[in-house]
Protein backbone atom coordinates (compact mmCIF):
# COMPACT_ATOMS: atom_id res chain seq x y z
CA UNK A 1 0.00 0.00 0.00
CA UNK A 2 1.03 3.47 -0.53
CA UNK A 3 2.75 5.37 1.89
CA UNK A 4 0.30 8.34 3.35
CA UNK A 5 0.96 11.65 3.81
CA UNK A 6 0.42 13.84 6.94
CA UNK A 7 -2.61 15.42 5.78
CA UNK A 8 -4.15 12.61 4.04
CA UNK A 9 -4.26 11.08 7.12
CA UNK A 10 -5.49 14.33 8.91
CA UNK A 11 -8.37 14.43 6.40
CA UNK A 12 -9.08 10.19 6.77
CA UNK A 13 -9.29 11.33 10.70
CA UNK A 14 -11.44 13.77 10.40
CA UNK A 15 -13.40 12.53 7.93
CA UNK A 16 -14.48 9.22 10.65
CA UNK A 17 -14.92 11.62 13.96
CA UNK A 18 -17.27 13.59 11.33
CA UNK A 19 -19.51 11.13 11.03
CA UNK A 20 -19.79 10.10 14.83
CA UNK A 21 -17.61 10.57 18.05
CA UNK A 22 -15.71 7.83 18.66
CA UNK A 23 -12.96 6.58 21.20
CA UNK A 24 -9.45 5.76 20.76
CA UNK A 25 -9.29 1.70 20.35
CA UNK A 26 -12.55 1.75 17.65
CA UNK A 27 -10.90 4.35 15.65
CA UNK A 28 -7.34 2.77 15.84
CA UNK A 29 -9.11 -0.40 14.93
CA UNK A 30 -11.06 1.41 11.91
CA UNK A 31 -7.83 2.81 10.52
CA UNK A 32 -4.92 1.27 11.32
CA UNK A 33 -6.12 -2.23 9.90
CA UNK A 34 -7.65 -0.29 6.57
CA UNK A 35 -5.28 1.95 6.00
CA UNK A 36 -1.90 -0.36 7.08
CA UNK A 37 -0.40 2.36 9.29
CA UNK A 38 1.17 1.28 12.39
CA UNK A 39 0.30 1.55 15.96
CA UNK A 40 2.40 4.45 16.60
CA UNK A 41 1.25 6.45 13.75
CA UNK A 42 -2.82 7.21 15.17
CA UNK A 43 -1.81 8.68 18.27
CA UNK A 44 0.44 11.83 17.15
CA UNK A 45 -2.18 12.51 14.51
CA UNK A 46 -5.32 12.53 17.39
CA UNK A 47 -2.63 14.96 19.30
CA UNK A 48 -2.13 17.26 16.12
CA UNK A 49 -5.41 17.48 14.87
CA UNK A 50 -6.32 18.53 19.15
CA UNK A 51 -3.33 20.99 19.01
CA UNK A 52 -5.13 22.53 16.11
CA UNK A 53 -8.60 22.65 17.45
CA UNK A 54 -10.41 20.20 14.93
CA UNK A 55 -10.87 17.62 17.48
CA UNK A 56 -11.54 17.58 21.58
CA UNK A 57 -12.02 14.84 23.73
CA UNK A 58 -14.53 14.18 26.60
CA UNK A 59 -14.50 10.93 29.07
CA UNK A 60 -16.59 8.26 29.66
CA UNK A 61 -17.03 5.37 31.77
CA UNK A 62 -17.60 2.07 30.05
CA UNK A 63 -17.77 -1.13 31.99
CA UNK A 64 -15.94 0.27 34.92
CA UNK A 65 -12.98 1.83 32.73
CA UNK A 66 -12.60 5.68 30.92
CA UNK A 67 -13.23 5.64 27.23
CA UNK A 68 -11.43 9.04 25.97
CA UNK A 69 -14.02 9.85 22.89
CA UNK A 70 -12.70 12.14 20.29
CA UNK A 71 -15.43 14.58 18.60
CA UNK A 72 -15.02 17.06 15.98
CA UNK A 73 -15.23 20.81 16.39
CA UNK A 74 -16.52 23.72 13.86
CA UNK A 75 -13.29 24.40 12.83
CA UNK A 76 -12.71 20.69 12.23
CA UNK A 77 -15.56 20.82 9.97
CA UNK A 78 -14.72 23.31 8.13
CA UNK A 79 -11.33 21.80 7.77
CA UNK A 80 -12.73 18.66 6.04
CA UNK A 81 -14.60 20.14 3.34
CA UNK A 82 -11.42 21.66 2.51
CA UNK A 83 -9.70 18.94 2.58
CA UNK A 84 -12.30 16.98 0.64
CA UNK A 85 -12.16 19.61 -2.37
CA UNK A 86 -8.82 19.24 -1.99
CA UNK A 87 -8.84 15.79 -2.13
CA UNK A 88 -11.52 16.04 -5.39
CA UNK A 89 -8.78 18.34 -6.81
CA UNK A 90 -5.89 15.99 -6.08
CA UNK A 91 -7.92 12.78 -7.15
CA UNK A 92 -9.19 14.34 -10.28
CA UNK A 93 -5.30 15.63 -11.31
CA UNK A 94 -3.86 11.83 -10.46
CA UNK A 95 -6.66 10.12 -12.60
CA UNK A 96 -6.01 12.47 -15.55
CA UNK A 97 -2.15 11.67 -15.25
CA UNK A 98 -2.23 7.82 -14.64
CA UNK A 99 -5.10 7.06 -17.10
CA UNK A 100 -3.29 9.21 -19.90
CA UNK A 101 -6.50 11.65 -19.95
CA UNK A 102 -4.47 14.85 -19.90
CA UNK A 103 -5.22 18.34 -21.38
CA UNK A 104 -2.53 17.54 -24.26
CA UNK A 105 -4.12 14.63 -25.56
CA UNK A 106 -7.45 16.66 -25.37
CA UNK B 1 11.39 -10.15 22.20
CA UNK B 2 8.10 -10.24 23.94
CA UNK B 3 7.42 -7.45 26.39
CA UNK B 4 4.54 -7.04 29.39
CA UNK B 5 2.16 -4.32 29.37
CA UNK B 6 4.12 -3.03 32.16
CA UNK B 7 7.47 -3.60 31.00
CA UNK B 8 5.41 -1.81 28.07
CA UNK B 9 4.34 1.25 29.88
CA UNK B 10 7.59 1.74 31.84
CA UNK B 11 9.48 2.08 28.39
CA UNK B 12 7.11 4.56 27.49
CA UNK B 13 7.94 6.75 30.72
CA UNK B 14 11.70 5.75 30.43
CA UNK B 15 12.44 6.70 26.68
CA UNK B 16 9.79 9.83 26.97
CA UNK B 17 11.73 11.75 29.80
CA UNK B 18 12.46 14.74 27.13
CA UNK B 19 8.39 14.71 26.69
CA UNK B 20 6.77 17.28 28.87
CA UNK B 21 4.78 15.57 31.23
CA UNK B 22 1.71 16.59 31.13
CA UNK B 23 2.10 15.27 26.82
CA UNK B 24 3.67 12.37 28.20
CA UNK B 25 0.68 11.07 30.77
CA UNK B 26 -1.83 11.82 28.03
CA UNK B 27 -0.03 9.23 25.52
CA UNK B 28 0.45 6.99 27.90
CA UNK B 29 -3.48 7.26 28.74
CA UNK B 30 -3.88 6.45 25.45
CA UNK B 31 -1.97 3.41 25.02
CA UNK B 32 -3.25 2.23 28.65
CA UNK B 33 -6.88 2.45 26.95
CA UNK B 34 -5.68 0.59 24.24
CA UNK B 35 -4.44 -2.27 26.11
CA UNK B 36 -7.97 -1.93 28.37
CA UNK B 37 -9.58 -2.30 25.31
CA UNK B 38 -7.92 -5.30 24.24
CA UNK B 39 -8.42 -6.96 28.28
CA UNK B 40 -4.50 -7.20 28.41
CA UNK B 41 -3.34 -7.20 31.87
CA UNK B 42 -0.53 -5.62 34.06
CA UNK B 43 2.04 -8.81 33.58
CA UNK B 44 0.52 -9.46 29.60
CA UNK B 45 2.50 -9.52 26.88
CA UNK B 46 1.57 -6.63 24.60
CA UNK B 47 1.53 -7.32 20.78
CA UNK B 48 4.23 -6.84 18.99
CA UNK B 49 3.29 -3.73 17.06
CA UNK B 50 3.43 -2.31 20.33
CA UNK B 51 7.06 -0.56 20.20
CA UNK B 52 7.43 1.48 22.61
CA UNK B 53 10.86 3.36 21.21
CA UNK B 54 9.25 3.53 18.06
CA UNK B 55 5.95 5.41 19.43
CA UNK B 56 8.12 7.55 21.30
CA UNK B 57 10.26 8.93 18.26
CA UNK B 58 7.41 9.02 15.98
CA UNK B 59 5.42 11.55 18.35
CA UNK B 60 8.85 13.43 19.05
CA UNK B 61 8.80 13.28 15.11
CA UNK B 62 5.80 14.62 14.52
CA UNK B 63 3.72 17.92 14.76
CA UNK B 64 2.31 16.97 17.72
CA UNK B 65 5.09 18.09 19.41
CA UNK B 66 3.35 21.50 19.98
CA UNK B 67 4.27 22.20 24.11
CA UNK B 68 7.89 21.85 23.19
CA UNK B 69 7.69 24.03 20.31
CA UNK B 70 5.73 26.72 22.12
CA UNK B 71 8.13 26.35 24.93
CA UNK B 72 11.30 27.12 22.58
CA UNK B 73 9.31 30.47 21.39
CA UNK B 74 8.69 31.69 24.55
CA UNK B 75 12.38 30.75 25.77
CA UNK B 76 14.12 32.71 22.85
CA UNK B 77 10.57 35.63 23.79
CA UNK B 78 12.21 35.82 27.18
CA UNK B 79 15.77 36.10 26.12
CA UNK B 80 15.60 38.41 23.85
CA UNK B 81 13.01 40.45 26.11
CA UNK B 82 16.26 39.86 28.87
CA UNK B 83 19.00 41.18 26.73
CA UNK B 84 17.23 44.10 25.24
CA UNK B 85 16.29 45.10 28.74
CA UNK B 86 19.99 44.36 29.65
CA UNK B 87 20.76 46.85 26.97
CA UNK B 88 18.12 49.50 27.50
CA UNK B 89 19.57 49.14 30.86
CA UNK B 90 23.20 50.81 30.47
CA UNK B 91 22.79 54.06 29.33
CA UNK B 92 20.33 54.72 32.26
CA UNK B 93 22.81 53.13 34.48
CA UNK B 94 25.39 55.33 33.12
CA UNK B 95 23.70 58.50 34.02
CA UNK B 96 23.06 57.13 37.23
CA UNK B 97 26.78 56.51 37.77
CA UNK B 98 27.48 59.84 36.62
CA UNK B 99 25.18 61.85 38.82
CA UNK B 100 25.59 59.53 42.03
CA UNK B 101 28.78 59.04 42.26
CA UNK B 102 31.41 61.72 44.43
CA UNK B 103 34.67 60.11 42.63
CA UNK B 104 35.49 60.05 39.35
CA UNK B 105 37.11 56.91 39.51
CA UNK B 106 34.88 54.72 40.40
CA UNK B 107 32.53 55.47 37.06
CA UNK B 108 34.98 53.55 35.02
CA UNK B 109 35.39 50.69 37.67
CA UNK B 110 32.10 50.58 37.81
CA UNK B 111 31.12 50.65 34.16
CA UNK B 112 33.66 47.86 33.65
CA UNK B 113 32.17 45.67 36.45
CA UNK B 114 28.69 45.94 34.60
CA UNK B 115 30.17 45.57 30.66
CA UNK B 116 31.27 42.26 31.95
CA UNK B 117 28.31 41.14 33.53
CA UNK B 118 26.16 42.31 30.68
CA UNK B 119 28.70 40.70 27.72
CA UNK B 120 28.52 37.07 30.03
CA UNK B 121 24.64 37.23 29.88
CA UNK B 122 24.63 38.32 26.30
CA UNK B 123 27.39 35.62 25.16
CA UNK B 124 25.64 32.97 27.33
CA UNK B 125 22.21 33.52 26.11
CA UNK B 126 23.11 33.74 22.47
CA UNK B 127 24.66 30.41 22.65
CA UNK B 128 22.66 28.36 24.45
CA UNK B 129 19.63 29.81 22.59
CA UNK B 130 20.78 29.36 18.99
CA UNK B 131 23.65 26.94 19.63
CA UNK B 132 22.50 24.12 22.27
CA UNK B 133 18.46 25.00 22.04
CA UNK B 134 19.15 24.99 26.36
CA UNK B 135 15.28 24.61 27.91
CA UNK B 136 13.37 28.39 28.70
CA UNK B 137 13.66 27.62 32.38
CA UNK B 138 17.23 27.59 33.05
CA UNK B 139 17.82 30.87 30.57
CA UNK B 140 15.30 32.38 32.41
CA UNK B 141 17.26 31.66 36.18
CA UNK B 142 20.11 32.61 34.62
CA UNK B 143 19.01 35.86 32.90
CA UNK B 144 17.45 36.66 36.50
CA UNK B 145 20.51 35.77 38.47
CA UNK B 146 22.53 38.23 36.41
CA UNK B 147 20.36 40.90 37.02
CA UNK B 148 19.96 40.19 40.39
CA UNK B 149 23.86 40.38 40.30
CA UNK B 150 23.92 43.46 38.21
CA UNK B 151 21.01 45.02 40.58
CA UNK B 152 22.97 44.16 43.99
CA UNK B 153 26.35 45.85 42.45
CA UNK B 154 24.08 48.90 41.46
CA UNK B 155 23.15 48.62 45.19
CA UNK B 156 25.89 48.74 46.78
CA UNK B 157 27.90 50.79 44.20
CA UNK B 158 25.17 53.72 45.15
CA UNK B 159 24.97 53.10 48.58
CA UNK B 160 28.81 53.82 49.33
CA UNK B 161 28.36 56.33 46.80
CA UNK B 162 25.63 58.25 48.90
CA UNK B 163 27.26 57.67 52.06
CA UNK B 164 30.98 59.14 50.93
CA UNK B 165 28.61 61.87 49.29
CA UNK B 166 26.70 62.58 52.70
CA UNK B 167 30.19 62.23 54.73
CA UNK B 168 31.51 64.64 52.69
CA UNK B 169 28.61 67.11 52.80
CA UNK B 170 28.58 66.68 56.42
CA UNK B 171 32.71 67.52 57.25
CA UNK B 172 32.65 70.44 54.70
CA UNK B 173 29.31 72.17 56.54
CA UNK B 174 31.44 71.47 60.02
CA UNK B 175 34.81 72.69 58.90
CA UNK B 176 32.85 75.81 57.46
CA UNK B 177 31.23 76.51 60.78
CA UNK B 178 34.21 75.71 62.77
CA UNK B 179 32.24 73.22 64.73
CA UNK B 180 34.49 70.17 65.85
CA UNK B 181 32.65 68.61 68.53
CA UNK B 182 30.97 65.94 66.56
CA UNK B 183 31.72 62.43 67.21
CA UNK B 184 35.13 61.93 65.77
CA UNK B 185 35.03 58.16 66.28
CA UNK B 186 31.87 57.72 64.19
CA UNK B 187 33.30 60.23 61.08
CA UNK B 188 36.31 58.10 60.74
CA UNK B 189 34.35 55.18 60.05
CA UNK B 190 33.02 56.81 57.47
CA UNK B 191 36.05 58.32 56.11
CA UNK B 192 39.28 58.11 57.05
CA UNK B 193 40.51 60.66 54.10
CA UNK B 194 38.32 63.46 55.16
CA UNK B 195 39.04 62.79 59.18
CA UNK B 196 42.95 63.23 58.66
CA UNK B 197 41.92 66.75 57.05
CA UNK B 198 39.91 67.61 59.57
CA UNK B 199 42.29 66.39 62.49
CA UNK B 200 45.09 69.03 60.16
CA UNK B 201 42.56 71.72 60.25
CA UNK B 202 41.52 71.31 63.99
CA UNK B 203 44.86 71.69 64.90
CA UNK B 204 45.31 74.73 62.63
CA UNK B 205 42.21 76.33 63.93
CA UNK B 206 43.31 75.94 67.90
CA UNK B 207 46.24 77.43 66.80
CA UNK B 208 44.54 80.44 65.22
CA UNK B 209 42.28 80.74 68.45
CA UNK B 210 45.43 80.93 70.38
CA UNK B 211 47.01 83.54 68.39
CA UNK B 212 43.29 85.43 68.43
CA UNK B 213 43.08 84.96 72.05
CA UNK B 214 46.82 86.16 72.52
CA UNK B 215 46.29 89.03 70.37
CA UNK B 216 42.84 90.29 71.88
CA UNK B 217 44.74 89.40 75.51
CA UNK B 218 47.55 91.96 74.10
CA UNK B 219 45.15 94.40 72.72
CA UNK B 220 43.08 94.58 76.40
CA UNK B 221 46.32 94.71 77.93
CA UNK B 222 47.58 97.75 75.76
CA UNK B 223 44.69 99.39 76.28
CA UNK B 224 44.50 99.36 79.95
CA UNK B 225 47.93 100.50 79.99
CA UNK B 226 46.54 103.12 78.01
CA UNK B 227 43.74 103.87 80.47
CA UNK B 228 45.68 103.92 82.98
CA UNK B 229 47.98 106.43 81.30
CA UNK B 230 45.10 108.73 79.97
CA UNK B 231 44.20 108.64 84.22
CA UNK B 232 47.12 109.50 85.46
CA UNK B 233 47.21 112.54 83.07
CA UNK B 234 44.06 113.87 83.93
CA UNK B 235 45.16 113.44 87.54
CA UNK B 236 48.15 115.39 86.76
CA UNK B 237 46.29 118.11 85.10
CA UNK B 238 43.72 118.45 88.11
CA UNK B 239 46.15 118.83 90.46
CA UNK B 240 48.21 121.28 88.54
CA UNK B 241 44.93 123.93 88.18
CA UNK B 242 44.49 123.30 91.72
Amino acid sequence: MLDLSPQVLDMCVLAVVNKKDVYGYELNSILVKTLNISESTLYPVLRRLQNKGYLRTYDKQYNGRNRRYYCITENGKMQIQTFLNDWENYKRVLDKIIGGDSDENN
Amino acid sequence: MKTTRKDFIDGLRREGYSIPLDDLKDLIEYYEELLDEQEIGKDDYVPDEYDYKKIIKEFKLSGAYKEVKTEKKTSVKKSLSLIILSIVCMPILLVLLIFISPGLLLIPIGLFVFSIIAFVFLVTSFSLIWSFGTSSTFLFILGIILIICACLYLCIYSLVAIIRFVSRKFSDIALKNKKFNFNANNFKKYTSKKYYEYKENREEFKEWQREKASKKENETKEKNEEDIINYDEIIDDEKEVR
